[in-house]
């Protein structure tokens, strides 16, 4: 048991007031008693690289003086931008000999957040090296490697001694660091020298650090951790191991560097050790784990035959302040975050700013000679949370962490957050400042980032945005043709594959919108069974069908026409359909195929065809004045009686059910709640890049189009309950000159009011023989179900979790509307079946009549009389594409201003974010991020292929398309570290991390495999020229 | 639960001490020792704006003091 008060209690004097700086309390003069004391023990090592006490001193004094002569003094900031090498190291400790304190800054970071870094603490200069390739315009930069710097150091003595400023003071700046701020404005934390000397005393003694001790440098320079890693070994007499970054990735890489280096101590937060194997670092003694909390399942197996320590403490209270007793594996109880380091204080306070009892929560103060002097250049900031301390010396000031602890047995136990602030890889996040970024982007006006784990144990850092509501796109041809051209790349591209394999029964791309899956095969027969008999019913002559594809309905219709032409926007297409009607004689006569666009009317006979088929085409037009457009087209291309069939049209007024019955197949394997789902749903909508369309905008199609004589709108024929019977609609428009039978008028029972079976319709119909009967308002047995699901989701309390037991078994209510086609064949009638008024979107009228009629119209009938503007009956496709162009905009946003680890994995955009009833941001309503693109493709090549399989390997997944990115499907930087690590073991190619943050996908990645460097690591490196000593 | 110190329903001080170190503090706990009020009570953003005004060299007073006699 560790005594809280080692090495003397906390001052009664005025612990947080200046005073002179005794002998050896800065971490310089520690190191350099030890280079004085022990010459030639080996300071710093880096692969089979090594420096002595003596040498490395000699190096740091030659730097110092060289930055003394530019100007270095105390309370000056000298940037350090350079990867990890001894330079960075002898950097570190220059600086600080010469009184000045050091600013790191990530040579990966963007360029914009270090220029924001650098006009916000104006360093003296920054030191750099060309192979760090840092580009900075704000702050004159040094590179270290350029030959006259390099001359120039050398010239400087080595000499410990005079010449050189000692620190003269305890409270001037050793270093500032940088840190994620909550307004969306890094702050920078000013560390003093006067903590430096009681933390490295705690180390010495509570983690037995001595001078055979080897540590190693795992941390980042921008993370104080490393600071603790090299005072604790430089300040301590012991050995610093520093490894290239590709040895320090965690898993085998990082294991094999820890044996072949004999390292004794080191220390990684816990969702890193998470990853390591329990037997993988048998030579560690003391093994630190900090930064965020540590589960208790981790502690058992890593505490066994070490010392596992956790470590605990804010930037701002230079580096911990907290060090827990050698933790001993119970996984029952939370692990400890330990006590208080030397000298320092800390309290536990409740909302009065008094001491809670032991065993009470409340939030977590610190204080100590470790307390930074405040964020630089923001006193107010500073002033809010470096506050006076009512319970330490007098004048003396405390710092509120934010962290919600309880304090039992002397150690202090992590509850939660009082605030937003994330930990995220042992890396301090505040969403705010991301959300901050985020809101700065012109097109966004509400944002959230959270940190999600959908699959047990992944977790994922998400971004959520609602987008600027935009003005309704102008229907501007520029932007329709844009659209058209984006169809027609993809079926290009996918037809352009499958074209060898096109046959007339190629269903190829049928897939379902609910799982993914291919429709089976008997439900494409029956589609294209019924939709064939409807063309063939009309006796069609001279056909023309635009967008005829790979000829599903050509081959079984033309045999039985005049004429036959078709027409497609893809040049595979028809080139492939061309070949194939060539081998066919009997219908080589007949058949005309063109390529060009649904609305061009180039070459094809006006007044000439009696049918149109528009089949499963309409949905991938980009608007309705493009549909109005072409549909006047076929009335000029029609003669006088004729008919245009639109087959597939998708139903708007199912969207919303439709959608939902899709959120709710995912939700049954995802365990979402009813708030995720309908977020999804939200989404799905937001999303939707098919053109769907109100049956109330066919019926209204004769105020807008001249020349039409009927329109006949009627459900899909068929008994396979799939989303094409459900969701989809066929319309027929008669030109003028044909006499199409109204069924407007005639008897009517209302479905439950007069009849409430099937039965009771037949008796009527045999006893009362009604030249014509309308049953209306009938529950479309197609639809019960996902109404059901939509009433769960949509009708239930918020908060349940969303089970199937939510849905009523109602199916038995629902009428199949083939049901009334076999009745009418029974009894002599014929029948349509339609939907049911505006309104009553999930039921359907079913109309018999007596005679045989060649033409309908008025089978549907609206419940608005008086059109609305026509773009009121579709969706808007823009939402979609802006919804998306907005998501793909974001990340290279996002990557310009913000640090690697600080960009969302994912980023979502809604229509709104979801509000609970207080008005504030409901996270738990928040939808999971889509995992998988449907449409992405296979690989093709080696390249992609084993990149394919490295994603795969690495994220978790079974499969990954190559369109697919790796941080939509859960990736994140350490994972991006773990791939470069795999890329390089497979084929050797150095990928750069940054490389994969802007080019995610792996057709985007493989073209770059070729072109990467090789990797030049031999099982012991040879040095780099770079890395040589400087003389 | 608000931290009292971000509650912008309570009144505040500034206080500063003997380094011209600057605290927000609310007006409901007794003033620490080593700590003297120079602006408030008033609500939390004056308070804030008087702090950014007033504490401009964030150096504490002890080492500007060591610099000053160094120079010499």
């Amino acid at each position: 048991m560790h005594n809280t008060r080692e090495n003397g209690a906390p001052s009664t004097a005025a612990a947080s007031v200046g005073r002179a700086v005794d002998d050896g309390v800065t971490l310089t003069q520690l190191f350099e008693a030890h280079a004085a004391r022990a010459p030639h023990a080996v300071a710093l090592c880096l692969d089979d690289e090594q420096l002595t006490y003596a040498q490395l001193n000699a190096r740091a004094n030659r730097l110092a003086r060289w930055l003394v002569a530019q100007g270095a003094a105390p309370e000056r900031l000298i940037g350090i931008a350079l990867p990890r090498s001894i330079d960075a190291i002898v950097a570190v400790l220059a600086v600080l000999k010469t009184g000045a304190a050091y600013l790191p800054l990530d040579p990966d970071y963007p360029r914009q957040r270090l220029e924001s870094m650098l006009r916000d603490a104006v360093p003296l200069l920054v030191l750099s090296s060309r192979r760090a390739e840092v580009e900075i315009s704000v702050t004159r930069t040094v590179f270290l490697d350029d030959a006259d710097i390099t001359a120039a150091i050398a010239a400087m003595p080595g000499s410990t001694g005079q010449a050189l400023q000692a620190v003269l003071h305890s409270l001037q700046m050793a270093y500032v660091l940088y840190t994620s701020g909550s307004t969306g404005v890094p702050k920078g934390v000013a560390i003093t020298h006067a903590g430096v000397g009681p933390l490295l005393r705690s180390y010495r003694d509570r983690l037995r650090i001595d001078a055979d001790s080897r540590m190693l440098q795992f941390a980042s320079l921008n993370f104080d951790a490393s600071f603790a890693e090299i005072g604790m070994a430089l300040g301590l007499g012991a050995c610093l191991v520093l490894a290239q970054a590709g040895d320090l990735v965690p898993g085998p890489a990082l294991a094999q560097t820890c044996q072949r280096q004999r390292i004794t101590h080191m220390a990684l937060p816990p969702s890193l050790l998470a990853t390591m194997a329990h037997d993988s670092l048998p030579g560690v003694r003391t093994l630190v784990v900090g930064g965020e909390a540590c589960p208790p399942e981790l502690a058992k197996p890593w505490s066994a035959g070490r010392r596992l320590i956790n470590a605990y403490g804010p930037t701002e209270i230079t580096v911990d302040a907290l060090i827990s007793a050698p933790l001993n594996g119970d996984a029952s109880q939370r692990v400890p975050l330990g006590e208080p380091v030397c000298e320092a204080r800390a309290y536990v306070l409740d909302d009065a700013l008094k001491q809670v009892a032991d065993g009470e929560e409340g939030e977590l103060y610190l204080a100590g000679p470790g307390l930074a002097r405040g964020y630089l250049h923001r006193a107010a900031l500073s002033s809010e949370r470096f506050v006076a301390d009512p319970h330490g010396p007098p004048g003396s000031r405390m710092y509120r962490s934010g962290d919600r602890v309880r304090r039992q047995a002397g150690s202090f136990r992590f509850v939660g957050r009082a605030d937003q602030q994330i930990k995220w890889h042992g890396l301090r996040i505040e969403p705010g400042e991301i959300e901050a970024c985020l809101l700065r982007h012109p097109d966004v006006v509400q944002a959230a980032v959270v940190v999600r784990e959908d699959r047990p144990g992944q977790h994922q850092l998400v971004g959520y945005v609602a987008q600027r509501e935009t003005a309704p796109e102008p229907p501007g041809e520029a932007a329709e043709v844009a659209h058209v051209s984006e169809w027609q790349h993809l079926h290009d591209r996918f037809y352009g594959e499958q074209a060898e394999l096109a046959g007339e029964e190629d269903f190829t791309g049928w897939n379902s919108s609910y799982d993914g899956t291919p429709i089976a095969l008997e439900h494409m027969r029956e589609w294209r069974q019924a939709t064939v008999e409807r063309v063939l019913a009309m006796q069609p002559g001279h056909v023309l069908e635009l967008g005829v594809g790979t000829g599903l309905v050509m081959w079984q219709v033309a045999p039985h026409c005049q004429s036959y032409w078709g027409t497609d926007f893809s040049r595979p297409v028809i080139d492939s359909l061309r070949e194939r009607v060539a081998r066919q004689p009997t219908l080589r006569e007949r058949v005309q195929l063109r390529h060009q666009p649904a609305h061009d009317g180039n070459g094809l006979p006006r007044g000439y065809f009696d049918t149109i088929v528009i089949n499963s085409v309409v949905m991938y037009f980009p608007g309705v004045d493009y549909l109005l457009g072409v549909l006047r087209l076929c009335v000029e291309l029609l003669a006088p009686g004729g008919r245009i069939y639109l087959g597939d049209i998708r139903n708007l007024r199912l969207l919303r059910c439709f959608a939902t019955a899709i959120a709710w197949h995912r939700a049954e394997t995802a365990r979402h709640s009813i708030g995720e789902t309908r977020r999804a749903v939200e989404q799905e909508l937001l999303l939707e890049n098919e053109l769907l369309l109100d049956p109330v905008f066919f019926a209204a199609l004769p105020a807008w189009i001249d020349g039409l004589a009927g329109v006949d709108i009627q459900l899909k024929r068929g008994r396979c309950h799939n989303e094409l019977t459900r969701h989809r609609y066929d319309v027929v428009l008669h030109k003028r000159g044909a006499s199409p039978v109204s069924l407007a008028e005639g008897a009517q029972l209302a479905w439950l009011r007069d009849v409430a079976s099937l039965e009771q319709v037949a008796a009527h119909l045999q006893s009362q023989r009604p030249s014509m009967l309308r049953v209306s308002g009938i529950p479309n047995a197609r639809l019960v179900d996902e109404v059901a699901a939509m009433r769960a989701v949509w009708e239930s309390a918020d908060g349940h979790a969303l089970t199937r037991t939510l849905v009523p078994q109602v199916g038995a209510k629902g009428v199949d509307p083939e049901d009334w086609h076999e009745l009418a064949r029974c009894l002599g009638y014929q029948v349509a079946t339609t939907w049911a008024r505006a309104g009553q979107d999930d039921r359907y009228d079913a109309v018999f009549f007596a005679e045989q009629a060649p033409a309908l119209t008025d089978v549907y009938r609206t419940g608005h009389p008086i059109p609305l503007p026509s773009g009121a009956y579709a969706n808007r496709l823009d939402h979609g594409r802006t919804a998306r162009a907005l998501a793909a905009a974001l990340r290279p946003y996002l990557a310009e201003r913000l640090p690697a680890t600080m960009i969302p994995s994912a980023i979502v955009v809604l229509p709104s974010l979801p509000l609970n009833a207080n008005g504030k941001l409901d996270r738990t309503a928040l939808p999971a991020p889509e995992l998988s693109r449907q449409d992405s493709r296979d690989p093709g090549t080696p390249n992609e292929s084993l990149l394919a399989g490295l994603f795969a390997q690495v994220l978790g997944l079974d499969r990954v398309g190559i369109d697919d990115s790796f941080f939509e499907l859960g990736g994140h930087s350490l994972l991006a570290m773990r791939l470069v690590a795999l890329v390089r073991q497979a084929c050797g190619a150095e990928l750069p991390v940054r490389a994969l943050f802007e080019t995610p996908t792996v057709a985007m990645l493989a073209p770059q495999l070729d072109q990467a460097p090789r990797a030049t690591r031999a099982p012991l490196r040879p040095m780099q020229s770079t890395e040589q000593p400087l003389p | 639960m608000t931290n009292p110190f971000d509650d912008e329903k309570h009144s505040f001080f500034v206080l500063v001490n003997h380094e011209g170190q600057h605290s927000l503090w609310p007006q409901f706990a007794q003033i620490p020792a080593g700590w003297e009020p120079v602006f408030g009570p008033d609500a939390r953003q004056p308070c804030l704006d008087y702090v950014e005004a007033h504490w401009q060299d964030m150096r504490p007073r002890s080492l500007v003091e060591a610099m000053a006699s160094a120079a010499h």
